[in-house]
């Protein structure tokens, strides 16, 4: 599952990147010029369980779908997470999602 | 976002001048570690190029906006680059000189923080006479000024 966390944010990365080529390039920017990006985009979700992927695009509607855990906090909602429940994400013991927003957390 | 908030006059680096597009950044990171900002510029220019390899961050006109999400990154940090006269290739595969140069510092911790800065420097860049004004800024004061009330 931590795995799957792991390319959930490197999807998030990708996607990041994207947005910032088009904000950058604006009208300049051709799809050729992203056609690296998009495949690397499609390689990955490829490689999503579907249930964790939809959960995940839902999420990057609103923001972002997966956050760091910083001192024990949740960057998504900047609530504490208790440190038996990170004990259990690290231990894969538990659904490596924030208790309190939902979204997808990575402990680093 | 008001950019005066990222525009201390130290982060302005005037006559800016580099053999290599590694020295230009160089020279913008500087600045941002002197200000605590950066915490590793070794690991911040290694995430700065590995981002520049993914898609280049040179616009059509030249102004460059190299930026990257580091774990290097204490907090949003910008730091301006003005070249002299011809100016620098950045990234010779983009084929332009280039005299103007905004570098972003993101911290990995808040990966889309620098979205409202970035879009307002783009749209800034987009505008020639804005740009040929900032490139004539006489001092880092004048050009850190007029950048910074700059609210397009």
């Amino acid at each position: 599952m931590n795995e799957t966390v792991k390319r959930l944010l490197m999807l998030q990365e990708l996607n990041i990147t994207l947005k910032e080529a088009a904000i950058v390039h604006g009208d300049d920017l051709e799809e050729q010029d992203t056609t690296l990006l998009n495949s690397r985009v499609a390689e990955l979700r490829l490689q999503i369980p579907p249930e964790l992927l939809s959960r995940y695009d839902r999420l990057s509607r609103q923001g972002l779908a997966v956050v760091k855990i910083h001192h024990g906090m949740c960057l998504g909602c900047n609530i504490g997470i208790a440190r038996g429940d990170i004990n259990r994400i690290l231990a894969g013991k538990l659904e490596p999602v924030c208790p309190h927003c939902g979204k997808f957390v990575i402990n680093e | 976002m008001n950019l005066s908030t990222f525009l201390a006059a130290d982060r302005i680096v005037l006559g800016l001048t580099a053999a290599t597009p590694r020295e230009v950044l160089e020279k913008l990171v500087d600045p941002m570690v002197k200000a605590d900002i950066v915490s590793d510029p070794e690991r911040f220019l290694a995430d700065l190029e590995r981002r520049e390899a993914e898609i280049t961050t040179v616009m059509e006109n030249g102004v460059v906006i190299p930026h990257a999400r580091s774990n290097a990154v204490k907090r949003l940090g910008l730091c301006v680059g003005i070249a002299s006269e011809p100016g620098i290739i950045f990234n010779p595969e983009a084929g332009v000189l280039s005299r103007l140069f905004f570098c972003i510092a993101v911290p990995a911790f808040a990966p889309t923080a620098h979205m409202p800065l970035l879009q307002r420097l783009a749209k800034f860049a987009r505008e020639p006479q804005r740009v040929e004004r900032l490139l004539k800024s006489k001092t880092a004061s004048i050009g850190s000024r007029y950048l910074g009330s700059y609210k397009g």
